[in-house]
C-alpha cells in the first residue's frame, strides 16, 4: 500500500469509528482498510479503546449532601429578588418625575418676555441701555428665553435720538 | 415546556438567587456528577466531597456560563476539575487511584480469574481513569457522556448544545487521545 494514501486515511479513522464521515469518504476508506493491513490494525486499536471504557453505573449520592451544600450557598452577589424585576420601572418613573420638578423649579420655563413693547421706549438713554444689554446677556444663558423678546430688544439697541423720548 | 427550557429557566432563577431553582438542578445533576466522581477515585467520602464542592462552586460562578442550556456539560466539566485537583492533592503521584491497586472493580471482581490477572486490569483501569482525566475538557465531557454514561451522540448535542458534527469531532479526537495515551493496552 503506497504511504500517501496511509497518511491520508488513518487521521480519517477515528471519525469512522464515530460515525462522523460521509458517506463517499467511508467508501474510501472501508476500500482501503479491505487492502491495508497496517491501517486495520490502526483501526483495531482504535476500537479497542473504545472497549476500555466501561461504562458507569449511576447511583445516588448521600442524602445529607444538600444540607452541606446549601449551607455555603451565600446569597449571590448579582442575585436580585424576583420582585426588584417589578421595582425597577417604578424607579425610572421616579427619576424622571424628579428631574422634571427640578427642571421647573430652577430653569424658568417660558420666562416673561424679557421686555414688552411698552418698555422700549425707556430703553432710550444710557441706563435703558445698560438695562437691555444686562437683559441680553443673561437670555443667552438661558436656551429657553423668549427669542422673539430678544430680537425686539436688540433692535431697541440700535441708537435712538434723545429728542424721540416721549416726555 | 420542554426539558431544554425548563432547565434555562432554572438556571435564569438560580442566578437569579433563588436557591430552590438551584436545588432542582442540583437533584437533576447531583447523581451523574456523584457517579461519575465515585467512578473517577474509587472513593465514596471522597466523591461525596468532590460532589459538595462542585455545587458550591458552580454556584458561585452561575454568572460565567454563557449558555444555561449547557449547564450539564458544565457542572461536568466543574466535577472533572475537581477530581483533578483531588488527585493532585491527595495521590502524590497524580495518578487517581495508585494506593487501591489491590480494589479490583465489582465487574472485574471474577472468581475465574486469579489475583494476579486480577491486579493488572485493576492497573489497566486505573491508567484509563488517568487517561481520562487528563483529556482536553472538551473531549473529556463528551468522552465522558457517550462511553462511561452510555448516552447517545444526538441527546449530548441536545444536552450540551452544540451541533452534532462537533460532538462527533471531539469524540473522535478524544478517542485518538486515550488510544495514545493506552498505547501498551491496545496495540499487537
Amino acid at each position: 500500500m503506497k504511504p500517501t494514501e496511509c497518511a491520508k486515511i488513518l487521521p480519517m479513522l477515528a471519525d469512522y469509528t464515530v460515525g462522523g464521515l460521509d458517506v463517499s469518504t467511508v467508501g474510501q476508506v472501508r476500500e482501503h482498510l479491505a487492502e491495508c493491513a497496517d491501517c486495520h490494525r490502526e483501526l483495531e486499536a482504535l476500537e479497542r479503546t473504545a472497549a476500555l471504557l466501561t461504562p458507569i453505573s449511576q447511583v445516588e449520592p448521600p442524602r445529607q449532601l444538600w444540607a452541606g451544600i446549601e449551607r455555603q450557598l451565600e446569597p449571590r452577589r448579582t442575585g436580585r429578588p424576583a420582585w426588584s424585576v417589578y421595582l425597577r420601572p417604578a424607579v425610572a418613573v421616579a427619576t424622571v418625575a424628579a428631574v422634571l420638578i427640578a427642571f421647573s423649579v430652577f430653569v424658568p420655563i417660558g420666562t416673561t418676555p424679557i421686555l414688552s413693547n411698552s418698555d422700549l421706549p425707556l430703553l432710550a438713554g444710557a441706563e435703558g441701555t445698560d438695562y437691555a444689554e444686562t437683559q441680553i446677556a443673561a437670555a443667552w444663558d438661558q436656551p429657553l428665553a423668549d427669542e422673539v423678546s430678544l430680537a425686539l430688544a436688540m433692535a431697541a439697541l440700535e441708537p435712538v435720538a434723545p429728542e424721540e423720548v416721549p416726555q | 415546556m420542554d426539558r431544554e427550557a425548563a432547565q434555562r429557566r432554572l438556571v435564569e432563577k438560580a442566578r437569579a438567587g433563588e436557591k430552590r431553582a438551584f436545588n432542582a438542578l442540583y437533584r437533576q445533576y447531583a447523581p451523574v456528577v456523584y457517579s461519575l466522581a465515585r467512578h473517577m477515585m474509587r472513593d465514596d467520602e471522597a466523591a461525596a466531597d468532590v460532589t459538595q464542592e462542585t455545587f458550591v462552586r458552580a454556584w458561585r460562578a452561575l454568572d460565567s456560563l454563557n449558555d444555561p442550556q449547557a449547564f450539564g456539560g458544565w457542572i461536568r466539566m466543574i466535577a472533572l476539575n475537581q477530581v483533578r485537583d483531588w488527585a493532585r492533592a491527595h495521590r502524590p503521584t497524580g495518578s487517581l487511584d495508585a494506593d487501591s491497586a489491590d480494589q479490583v472493580p465489582r465487574q472485574w471482581a471474577d472468581e475465574s480469574i486469579g489475583p494476579a490477572e486480577q491486579l493488572e486490569i485493576s492497573e489497566q483501569q486505573q491508567q484509563v481513569r488517568d487517561a481520562i482525566a487528563r483529556l482536553g475538557e472538551d473531549q473529556q465531557v463528551v468522552v465522558v457522556m457517550h462511553h462511561l454514561e452510555g448516552k447517545p451522540v444526538a441527546d449530548i448535542s441536545r444536552e450540551l448544545g452544540i451541533p452534532l458534527g462537533t460532538v462527533l469531532s471531539r469524540l473522535a479526537r478524544g478517542r485518538e487521545a486515550l488510544r495514545r495515551k493506552l498505547a501498551p493496552h491496545v496495540e499487537d
